[in-house]
């Protein structure tokens, strides 16, 4: 690495005349400097490649192309890439450094696991591939994921800055099934290294999601009742039983629609099409809206659910029973199918402060109401927004209300959509009212199911501590996040609100979470493909979320059809932002007004909607993992990976109660003692002497 | 028999054993117009730090007024250990093994009477390929290094790779036992201890076999082979003395 060498002709003291005259910008100089502290000039182009500029140094300098990296502010130059790539310019000093990382730790003899070893034996006939274009001497991460039979390959090259070269090849062993393989196609075309992380990152959240889906059907598929009654198009009071009845129903519906939801694994981030991908932004924004709706419904009924105990609450009494059944059955449902985000932390915090405000009002003005009084307001509401049957719709829909806790989630939607255009927020209500009872009346009832709704949203919170976490979230309804947050958390009535929590979700990413905002854009386009049966209402926002719904939507909206869907959403993001605006601002006005419960109305229909749809999609095998979380078995606090604990006796404890003295052990370790030490030592007896 | 450092062997039988591929075997008897023999390392990720240190006192046989310097430059390794701010503790222990090591290279462990060079030699292998000794060397030599470049931090850290400060490039990359060494640790460990050293570099690709010298421009006394991530120490002059060998059987 010696300046004294010889300088090849096509350094600067040959050609630098004719470079001189040159305009500035097309050749540059640029300083070289080595480890051993010299230094040297090389003339470049600035869209010279790295490699270009390598070879140059390797006419200078005799070292190899293989062995140099070349590093710019601490960052590894690749290859690939032109020195404007990096904003290198004139007088810069790269750094160069020779490839003689050595003594790694010799792995060759370590046993691989079967399903190491499987892979790899796949890997072997493209591994020249895969390393021929794998830059020497460089961290190289291959990504290796399997879905059902079909594994995944991508390589992605560290630069060594946190970011990946954008090269990545997939490969894949041939499997029928894989309903995404056009999105790991995209993957393979896209260019950039982000989406490769994303696609990472969301495939292990699918997985988790998944696991979380399956976890949770597991649990309520005991409870499901088999009978499924339709309910009769006028309903009367809703009794108990029906109520229960309608629950099961979206019960068993929800487990579907959770696989549904989840991808098996797949790369969806990455292979977001653009349209999915405006569709998205499209649905964000109206889901805000909607969310916002939601929670106000919500948060008017949770003021008395807030209070501890049910006796407690304002409500009538059979308004109390009905809710404390639908609660009941909502918990159990809402827990399985729907996993947190990563995400929702964010929004919950966002979210609480508006949370905080939405439930001083509610509790300040619905506290002193009784629920009833609240309902006959709701009522009240329904008729001059051009209702007219919004009456018998009321009662319909609060049976349907009891029924269906999820559907709360739906009619929030329609909320949204509401605001935006009342009459439509009604036609989707009604819509959805009448797929889950019957289609006519549907569209009548919609601002009185709403109240229902919001009772029985109410209700299951009031009974259910994760209740109380639900209304918190929903009074955030500035961020759509919250809402699906919440949703999640509580659990609860249906699948179905879990699908449109996500579809609010994948909305709110515009803030930051681009890659859920994919995956969940993913899932609506595919809920919208597999509906496209179904004509979606005039709503945009409505259609979006009957999109997850599907059902609902199909039965009442004529106007709009399947693939109105994805324009619905796009077009609707305007209003659904004003919507969205209003209803922070103004959250005590969104209670007020009917359309927000009948949206629960809407909400049960959508159950319903998931129900049908969850048929059309193909049950997802999902590989049960470990519980979501675990609790201490005493304290019941919840316990993370580090400080979960399990005893002898099989329980799970946390690091304060992890030894068996403080939680009062139930396993005898006496008579475990005296076992280990009669084992270990065995009562030696010598053989008897033979007499001589 | 020695797990860390091996016996010297014939280099045709070393690229005999290689387990690279036949064009890889077949670049490597490039090497054997300059050098006739090799011993193999551990590949333990200290390959490099063990050889180095394993080869230059080896070198230092018989040459006690080389042996003398070397032995000043390690204690007085022993400021810039203190300045790069290193706790005594941490590194006393390893540092009074090197030097004891240094000290059986120059024979003085045998009281008597001035052992012979062969075994010495013996002494020093056995050394180096007892696990806590050996280990607590390599120590030392990282050590050596992580001090090297802190104290000259200016001019290294835009030689990394990634963006961070010399102090956790050091406690990431160069102290600890698994860290592997490259470029930069190796220029600084033979700068701080002015080891020269060649290394013969032999990659992957059709590429002729290239020499790096450090520090740079002097003249090398230590040769290590350097293929497939692995630094191996070769010996131009070739035949595994015989004594050595049957101290080593023993």
């Amino acid at each position: 690495m010696s300046n004294k060498k010889e300088p090849p002709f096509f350094n600067e003291d040959n050609i630098g005349s004719f470079h001189y005259k040159l305009p500035f910008y097309e050749t540059m100089e640029l300083f070289i400097e080595t480890l051993t502290g010299t230094s040297f000039e090389l003339r470049v182009s600035p869209f010279e490649t790295i490699v270009c500029v390598k070879a140059k140094i390797q006419r200078l300098e005799g070292i190899p192309i293989a062995q140099q990296h070349l590093i710019w502010n601490n960052t590894e130059l690749e290859d690939e890439f032109c020195l404007t790539d990096y904003n290198i310019s004139e007088g810069c000093t790269l750094k160069l450094v020779l490839a003689m990382r050595g003594g790694p730790i010799n792995t060759r003899r370590v046993p691989l696991d079967d399903s190491v070893r499987e892979i790899a034996e796949f890997m072997d006939p493209v591994r020249e591939e895969l390393w021929e274009k794998t830059p020497t001497n460089k961290q190289v991460t291959f990504l290796v994921y399997r879905e059902g039979d079909q594994l995944n390959f991508f390589r992605v090259v560290d630069r060594g800055d946190g970011t990946l070269t954008p090269l990545s090849e997939s490969l894949s062993g041939g499997s029928v099934y894989n309903l995404y393989a056009e999105d790991e196609d995209d993957i393979e075309a896209s260019p950039s290294g982000q989406q490769i992380i994303e696609n990472s990152i969301t495939m292990n959240k699918m997985k988790l999601l998944k696991s979380k889906m399956e976890n949770m059907n597991l649990n309520k598929k005991p409870k499901m009742s088999s009978k499924l009654k339709p309910r009769p198009p006028n309903a009367p009071r809703p009794t108990s039983i029906s109520m229960a009845s309608s629950r099961h129903r979206l019960l068993k519906v929800l487990p579907h629609i959770g696989q549904t939801f989840l991808p098996p694994g797949n790369p969806y981030v990455s292979e977001s099409s653009h349209n999915a991908l405006s569709t998205l932004t499209a649905a964000t924004r109206t889901i805000p809206s909607i969310t916002s709706d939601f929670l106000k419904a919500e948060e008017t009924w949770g003021s008395p659910s807030l209070i501890p105990s049910l006796s407690s609450i304002n409500l009538p009494p059979k308004v109390s029973r009905v809710e404390l059944e639908d609660a009941s059955h909502s918990t159990n449902a809402v827990l399985s199918p729907v996993t947190p985000f990563p995400k929702n932390d964010v929004l919950k915090k966002d979210s609480d402060p508006i949370l905080h405000q939405n439930l001083n009002l509610f509790s300040s003005e619905d506290a002193s109401r009784s629920i009833s009084e609240s309902f006959a307001l709701l009522a009240e509401a329904g008729p001059p927004e051009q209702y007219g049957e919004l009456c018998s719709l009321r009662k319909m829909k609060s049976d349907f209300d009891l029924l269906e806790g999820n559907q709360e989630a739906s009619t929030i939607e329609t909320h949204q959509t509401a605001l935006s255009k009342s009459l439509n927020s009604d036609l989707m209500e009604t819509s959805l009212n009448t797929s889950e009872v019957s289609p006519p009346r549907s569209k009548f009832l919609s601002p009185i199911h709403f109240s229902p709704k919001l009772n029985d949203a109410t209700f299951s919170t009031s009974r259910h501590p994760k209740c109380f976490d639900f209304r918190s979230l929903r009074p955030p309804a500035s961020h759509s996040h919250f809402h699906s947050l919440q949703l999640q958390n509580m659990a609860d009535p249906t699948t179905s609100r879990t699908t449109r929590f996500r579809g609010v979700k994948v909305e709110s990413p515009g803030k930051g979470s681009d890659v859920i905002s994919k995956m969940e854009a993913r899932d609506m386009t595919e809920l919208v493909n597999k509906a496209s049966k179904e004509p979606m209402g005039s709503l945009n926002n409505f259609g979006f979320f009957a999109s997850l719904a599907r059902s609902t939507s199909r039965d009442d909206l004529n106007s709009s059809s399947n693939p109105g869907r994805l324009r619905n959403h796009l077009i609707a993001p305007p209003t659904t932002l004003q919507e969205e605006a209003i209803s922070l601002h103004d959250s005590l006005n969104i209670f007020n007004t009917p359309h927000r419960v009948g949206q629960n109305v809407i909400n049960t229909s959508c159950g319903r909607g998931t129900v049908e749809a969850t048929h059309l999609f193909p049950p997802v095998k999902s590989v049960r993992t470990k519980k979501a979380t675990k609790h201490c078995f005493l304290c019941g606090k919840k316990t993370g990976l580090a400080t979960s604990y399990e005893c002898r006796c099989g329980n799970n404890f946390c690091a304060t109660h992890r030894y068996a003295e403080t939680h009062s052990c139930t396993y005898d370790y006496k008579t475990a003692g005296r076992r280990y030490l009669q084992e270990s030592n065995p009562v030696i007896t010598a053989p008897k002497l033979p007499k001589i | 028999m020695y797990g860390l450092i091996s016996e010297k062997c014939d280099l045709a039988l070393f690229i005999a054993e290689h387990r690279g591929e036949p064009s890889c075997r077949q670049r490597l008897k490039g090497l054997q117009q300059h050098y006739c023999a090799a011993r193999r390392t551990c590949a333990d990720g200290s390959c490099f730090y063990r050889g180095l240190g394993f080869a230059f006192l080896e070198y230092l046989l018989g040459k006690p007024q080389d042996l003398l310097r070397f032995r000043e430059r390690v204690t007085h390794s022993q400021r810039e250990l203190m300045a790069a701010g290193f706790q005594d503790d941490v590194y006393r222990h390893h540092y009074e093994t090197f030097l004891s090591l240094v000290d059986v290279a120059a024979g003085e462990v045998m009281a008597e009477s001035k052992a012979t060079e062969e075994v010495t030699a013996s002494n020093l292998l056995t050394a180096f390929n007892h696990p806590y000794i050996s280990d607590s060397a390599v120590r030392y030599l990282r050590l050596v290094t992580s001090a090297f470049l802190r104290s000259r931090a200016d001019f290294f850290q835009p030689f990394l790779d990634h963006v961070g400060s010399m102090e956790d490039f050091c406690t990431q990359n160069v102290e600890p036992m698994m860290a592997v060494c490259d470029h930069i640790q190796i220029t600084a460990v033979t700068q701080a201890l002015d080891i020269p050293l060649q290394v013969e570099y032999v990659d992957s690709k059709d590429t002729a076999i290239t020499q790096h010298v450090f520090p740079e421009g002097s003249c090398p006394c230590i040769y290590m082979l350097y293929n497939e991530d692995h630094y191996t120490l070769l010996y131009k002059e070739g035949a595994v003395p015989p004594v050595v060998a049957a101290v080593a059987r023993d």
